[in-house]
């Protein structure tokens, strides 16, 4: 079962659509600095824009930046929203349904598609910004930490690893939104689009200073926390917090959507 | 375990605006036998999809009780669909960007065909549901029949004991739909136990041994195709056209009535209709036509419509 969904996720244009896009705006960039040579000032502007004019290879990180707040929770929320949805739509989720595979099992094998989706993007953004970054920024030896050290090429690649790592796991607060969404609508765009509303709340919700007994409760508060594993030392406490927010949004909508899908009629 | 199906005083609500709540089934009681081929006869919004349904294990009952070769649909699930096949009508609930074989091999598997198995069986079963030449085009390219045909080949893949079909014929042009009866007639044949449900009644009259027929949520009738048939009143309408003079107020049998009689030029027709079907009674018709010339005499049994219009009429 699981395995069929990962070939299914794979087979689909959509997945590779999607991903192309993804990588779309991070390339576009890296063009536009490699011809002008103009970073935005620092401190304004995504983390890293600056730092990548002197080294091409912390360009995966300015990547990952780019796409993290719009980009990939868009992409994030239209795949997990239209998992179980994208189903009933078509009509085969009654067929699935009544064959002898538990709705458990079932629901289990849509997550790890949609885990395998976000991390399969977020990796090939990184490559591909690595590739892009070298041949147009061109690579140093040594980069420079957000802290103003040197990093060697070992400690940021094992950084970037990281980063990758808790991007992901950022991501699956979103995808244990959109998730729940589409067990209870029979529409792929509305449970998107639903855990979206809710991702921009929380966005906006960050910015307003009345908001700031909610603000370490939200779920893109700490999303921008693995800019922090290129400080020197890393900085580890928004990164741990921001680990256990993401492990409670999952839990709960994860849990709702497991007991809303497991009782639910199936009536379309 | 004598019965494939028991469904026992089983209910079902759904809740509608205002608070209320809508009695789709209520107290629905009967069986499919071993072996045995039952149509479940209603109007639209009768309740026969609904209890396909919960026989599936797609919805829950709200009470009573049912079971599918002895599994209970709530409490064993997997007994239930491990023994089950439902083909729900329509032709949706395919992957339209893969092959027909690929979606018998993707349901297959679901449904536990081991890997050798689904070698051997897939394409006996496009064969049997005249899909062959089909098989490797996109789903998407597949006309309604087609899909529905493959919607059968899914459904009997995994060698189901017991087979759900909702409306089978649903949609699909006479020619199709007779293909589909003729798939569904060979099933019969090989002791597949098959609870079919349609609103018409050519399916039900073409496939069944019994019928049982829904009515607003409740069961009105369940007897044998034979005497469901004689519901309507009568067993048999004869069509006689002949040329000459009948003298029916004389001559007419004791258990035949008159239908219709009409005079075209030379030519009379006369339809009548037979309470029973026995040789007396056609013994008696075949002196009372002595002094005419025939040209043409049509006999055939008493069509579930007429039975289904008696029984709808009778509705309170
Ligand atoms: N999900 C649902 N919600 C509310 N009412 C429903 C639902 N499904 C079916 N019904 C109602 O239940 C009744 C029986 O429907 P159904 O089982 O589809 O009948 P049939 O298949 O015989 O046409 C109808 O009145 C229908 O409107
Ligand atoms: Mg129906």
């Amino acid at each position: 079962m699981i395995r069929t969904e990962l070939v299914k996720t794979l087979r689909r244009p959509r997945t590779w659509v999607t991903i192309l896009l993804l990588n779309a705006l991070p390339t576009l960039v890296a063009v536009l600095l490699a011809l002008t040579d103009l970073g935005p000032r620092p401190g304004s502007g995504p983390a890293f824009l600056s730092a990548v004019l002197a080294d091409g290879t912390l360009f995966p990180l300015a990547a990952l930046a780019i796409i993290l707040p719009l980009f990939l929770p868009v992409a994030v929320a239209v795949v997990a929203g239209d998992s179980v949805a994208g189903e009933a739509q078509q009509g085969t989720l009654r067929y699935l349904l009544v064959r002898p595979v538990s709705r458990t099992r079932l629901l289990v094998a849509k997550l790890v598609a949609v885990i395998a989706f976000v991390l399969l993007a977020v990796v090939v953004v990184a490559a591909v910004a690595y590739v892009v970054g070298s041949v147009l920024l061109g690579d140093q030896a040594l980069a420079a930490s957000v802290s103003g050290t040197v990093l060697t090429p070992a400690q940021v690649a094992v950084r970037t690893l990281l980063a990758i790592g808790y991007i992901t796991l950022s991501m699956l607060g979103v995808a244990a939104i959109a998730l729940l969404l589409s067990t209870m609508t029979d529409s792929p765009l509305a449970a998107a689009l639903g855990a979206l509303a809710f991702l921009i709340a929380s966005s906006l919700l960050l910015t307003l200073d009345a908001a700031q007994t909610l603000q370490p409760y939200l779920p893109t508060r700490y999303w921008l926390a693995f800019v922090d594993l290129f400080r020197d030392p890393i900085f580890w406490r928004d990164i741990v917090r921001g680990i256990g927010l993401q492990a409670v949004y999952v839990v709960v909508f994860l849990g709702a959507a497991w007991a809303n899908f497991t009782t639910k009629d199936i009536t379309s | 375990m004598e019965h494939a199906v028991e469904v026992e005083a089983v209910g079902r609500t759904f809740p509608i605006s205002g608070g209320k709540q809508l009695q789709a089934l209520e107290d629905v009681s009967f069986v499919v036998g071993l072996g045995e081929v039952v149509g479940l006869l209603g109007v639209n919004g009768a309740g026969k999809t609904t209890l396909t349904k919960i026989l599936a294990t797609l919805l829950l009952p709200s009470s009573g009780a049912a079971r599918v070769m002895g599994y209970d649909v709530v409490a064993d699930t997997r007994g239930v669909r491990t023994s089950m096949s439902v083909i729900l009508g329509g032709d949706r609930g395919l992957y339209n960007r893969i092959s027909g074989r690929e979606n018998l091999a993707f349901f297959g598997m679901l449904a536990g065909v081991s890997r050798r198995d689904l070698r051997e069986r897939i394409p006996l079963m496009l064969d049997q549901v005249n899909l062959a030449d089909a098989a490797d085009r996109r789903v998407e390219t597949y006309s309604k029949g087609m899909r529905q045909r493959l919607h059968v080949a899914i459904g009997l893949l995994s060698r189901p004991q017991v087979l759900l079909l909702d409306e089978p014929t649903v949609g699909l042009d006479p020619l199709e739909a007779d293909r589909l009866r003729e798939t569904i007639h060979q099933l019969r044949r090989e002791g597949t136990s098959i609870l079919l449900t349609s609103h018409l009644l050519l399916d039900v009259e073409r496939l069944a041994d019994r019928v049982v027929m829904l009515d607003q949520g409740r069961v009105t009738a369940d007897l044998p195709l034979r005497k469901f048939a004689g519901l309507a009143g009568y067993a048999a309408v004869v069509t006689l056209t002949y040329r000459g003079a009948l003298d029916l107020a004389r001559s007419l049998p004791a258990g035949a009535a008159v239908d219709r009689h009409t005079h075209e030029g030379e030519l009379s027709t006369l339809v009548l209709k037979l309470r029973e079907w026995s040789g007396d009674l056609f013994g008696a018709l075949g002196r009372l036509v002595d002094d005419v010339q025939i040209q043409d005499i049509d006999v055939r049994p008493a069509r579930l419509e007429e039975a289904f219009a008696t029984l709808s009429a009778r509705r309170p």
